[in-house]
């Protein structure tokens, strides 16, 4: 199972570590970029089962001309991963450093980078459409794309809109550009997950008595994995009926025995994997003006490896262009340093696709 | 005609001739390089079973202005692979259209691109030293690099010499980083073969019967490795007593039958792998400025894919900075088109790591 799991606590563990490793230093020839943050009330995610605040408190960074340049930018929708906010996304200072950098020596024309806010009340978003949790990628294209085009000058359409994301976040780009070829052009994710069904049967990770027991989320408390196949089965399994989670679940109770539901596994995994999912959007991908994605051979979850390698597998047998490129080391090194992946990779990667 | 004084720790001289042969590509004009050709008269090349022509080409790309700037240049000493040569390299004007390119975006200086010939009347050389196919190793370290560095304005010092290659010329480049990293400080090897022996055991790949039948070279080319494993028995099992093919095998026809020979296999293995030759020159590929290797995942010798991962773990083990990258693509389709692998991934790795200037 291709899912984000075990990486959801490496992932808070790292970005603390982060913080005290080396860091691209600043370049003092490099001007800052001018944040605006914003607070857009949602239409789109009002009425979900898990209390999710509708007012999405999201980012943009403007290249440091912006002001009196009178130009129009191209656009970059950075989507982050779960357990993340865009406040977090930049915590480090890396992510803003390597952009601010590529500007400055010219490793790729200005663009206004967008960070979304993903996060909610459980997990934060898998970047899907369910009743349950909501409907993320409506609120990404519906709302969110075009709050930006009409507050700042942007170039609209899809060959100047990319998408960049980080693991879920990976997973959620690749998804709005299948679904969407007609808002974004450009596709970079950072080790995607949710790719494949990965190694081992999907129904072996999470604590399905402990899930099934819980009378609230926070029952689950301390148990990402548990947690997030909670999200999963509520993204992919809702059922409005079915409170406390207001969904169905792959394992269910019979007599107080795990049953497992092949149906209920078919679906859940028919909405999560992308390598399931790229059939119906073939055509979509095709259309793509530039698909990348990369994953980290050290992966502790080997089922990212092998998830991501299918996927590529998938991509190529319908005849969709992509790099998909695996790596030495592992993603929470490799991401943010410098002349890492995003450095070295995302960011010539968009200069080379995006239409100026 | 020019006598070039080769430094392999005795006296002994070559005749060389250099012929430049300026060339133009078409359509292509102002700020152009040039392409020249020169002629080496190998010493090293001289005395083999295969017929190897000692003269060799050697295709020399200048960057624009050379002939009027009066700067040094860094240099990349590229190794193609088997069955191929630097004609082949430079006849569609692809690779130098690659490289200016990246200059002119700014992410790899000017530099010199050597390419020698390592094609064969066989398939080409394996990079080993051999005196049934000739002595690659010696050809290029002790006759080549003081060549490009008689006769042209190079930066003769490590930090400003990359060797790269492709497939066998991946191999090569690894090879000659680990022997000689007084000379190469960075190396890029694209699909590199042979670092590792894969996923089964060599000797299950060929109809040994009918290998040990055949008389010539060309009766070896219906069997797809056969022809390779003939010419990696020249290369590493070199016997000059032994026609047809002036070498020993890893199978053996005993009374008839084919017969694993274990000690030709340790052999052939020690002089070949490269994951052997690390175990001796780890601190080589230690020193090395930039070290980098890729393949494709969809090489149908799935045993390249296996070795090559194999080896980057190794490096690993071994604590050895290096870049090591698996993509969607077989051992060619990736590599020279306009985002190709030799211009996203090769040509900036070498403008990180290459030393214009004094280091």
């Amino acid at each position: 199972m291709n899912t984000t799991l075990l990486r959801v606590p490496f992932l808070c563990w790292f970005a603390i570590l982060c913080l005290a490793g080396p860091v691209a230093t600043r370049a003092a020839d490099a001007p800052a970029l001018a944040v605006v943050s914003h607070s857009l009330t949602s239409t789109v995610l009002r009425d979900t089962r898990t209390g999710l605040d509708p007012n999405r408190d999201f980012r943009v960074y403007l290249p440091a001309g912006y002001a009196s340049s009178g130009k129009s930018y191209p656009v970059v929708y950075f989507c982050h991963s779960l357990f993340q906010s865009p406040e977090q996304v930049v915590a480090d200072g890396n992510l803003l450093r390597l952009v601010e950098r590529g500007f400055a020596s010219g490793k790729t024309p200005e663009f206004i980078l967008v960070i979304g806010d993903y996060s909610s009340p459980t997990t934060g978003s898998l970047y899907e459409n369910s009743p349950a949790t909501g409907r993320w990628l409506d609120y990404t294209v519906e709302e969110l794309v075009p709050f930006i085009d009409r507050t700042y000058r942007t170039l609209r359409r899809p060959e100047s809109r990319a998408l960049v994301g980080e693991m879920m976040g990976g997973g959620g780009a690749l998804m709005l550009a299948m679904r969407h070829p007609d808002v974004f052009g450009i596709v970079y994710a950072l080790n995607p997950v949710r790719t494949g069904t990965g190694l081992l049967p999907v129904q072996t990770y999470p604590n399905w008595e402990k899930i099934h027991a819980a009378k609230s989320f926070a029952d689950l408390q301390g148990d990402p994995i548990s947690q997030i196949f909670v999200t999963m089965s509520q993204a992919f399994l809702p059922n409005a009926d079915r409170p406390p989670f207001y969904c169905d679940f792959l394992m269910e109770k019979r007599d107080g025995q795990l049953v497992y539901h092949p149906e209920n596994a078919r679906k859940h995994v028919a909405g999560f994997a992308l390598v399931e999912i790229a059939d119906a959007y073939a055509e979509n991908l095709r259309r793509l003006r530039a698909i990348a994605f990369d994953w980290s051979r050290y992966d502790p979850i080997q089922d990212h490896v092998y998830g991501s390698a299918a996927l590529s597998r998938k991509f190529d047998l319908l005849g969709v262009d992509h790099e998909a490129e695996e790596y030495r080391g592992i993603y929470w090194t490799e991401n943010w340093r410098e002349h890492g992946r995003f450095d070295a990779r995302v960011l010539p990667f968009l200069a080379r696709h995006l239409v100026f | 005609m020019i006598w070039l004084l080769r430094s392999a720790g005795f006296v002994a001289v070559a005749l060389a001739s250099l012929f430049l042969t300026p060339r133009t590509h078409a359509a292509e004009t102002a700020s152009r390089g040039t392409v020249v050709t020169a002629h080496l008269q190998s010493h090293a090349l001289r005395e083999t079973r295969t017929g190897l022509d000692p003269n060799r080409s050697v295709k020399v790309y200048l960057p624009p202005g050379y002939a009027d700037s009066g700067k040094a240049y860094p240099v990349v000493y590229y190794c193609h692979s088997i069955n191929w040569n630097p004609e082949k390299m430079f006849e569609d004007g692809n690779l130098v259209r690659l490289i200016e390119r990246a200059v002119a975006a700014g992410f790899v200086p000017e530099f010199i691109l050597v390419a020698a010939d390592y094609s064969s009347p066989t398939m080409g050389s394996w990079f080993e030293n051999s005196s049934t196919t000739g002595r690659w190793l010696d050809f290029t370290i002790d006759e080549l690099v003081p060549f490009i560095d008689g006769r042209f304005r190079t930066l003769p010092q490590r930090e400003s010499r990359a060797i790269v290659g492709d497939f066998l010329g991946g191999y090569g480049a690894l090879k000659f980083a680990m022997l000689r990293p007084d000379l190469f400080s960075v190396v890029y090897a694209m699909h590199p073969v042979a670092t590792g022996s894969g996923l089964m055991p060599m000797q299950s790949m060929v109809d040994w019967r009918r290998l040990h039948a055949a008389k010539s070279f060309s009766d070896l080319w219906s069997d797809y490795y056969a022809p390779g494993f003939v010419a990696i028995a020249q290369a590493y099992l070199p016997n000059p007593d032994r026609p047809p093919f002036y070498c020993d095998f890893i199978v053996e026809l005993v009374n008839g039958e084919p017969t694993l020979n274990a000690a030709n296999v340790r052999k052939m293995e020690q002089g070949f792998y490269l994951d052997e030759l690390l175990r001796e020159k780890a601190d080589s590929l230690r020193q090395m400025r930039g070290l980098a290797f890729d393949w494709g995942r969809y090489d149908v010798t799935q045993s390249h894919v296996y070795s090559n991962q194999a080896f980057t773990r190794t490096l690993d083990q071994l604590g050895i900075e290096h870049t090591a990258e698996e993509y969607n693509g077989n051992q060619w389709d990736k590599n020279w088109t306009a985002d190709g692998r030799f211009y996203t991934r090769v040509l900036p790795f070498l403008g990180r790591h290459l030393v214009v200037g004094t280091p």
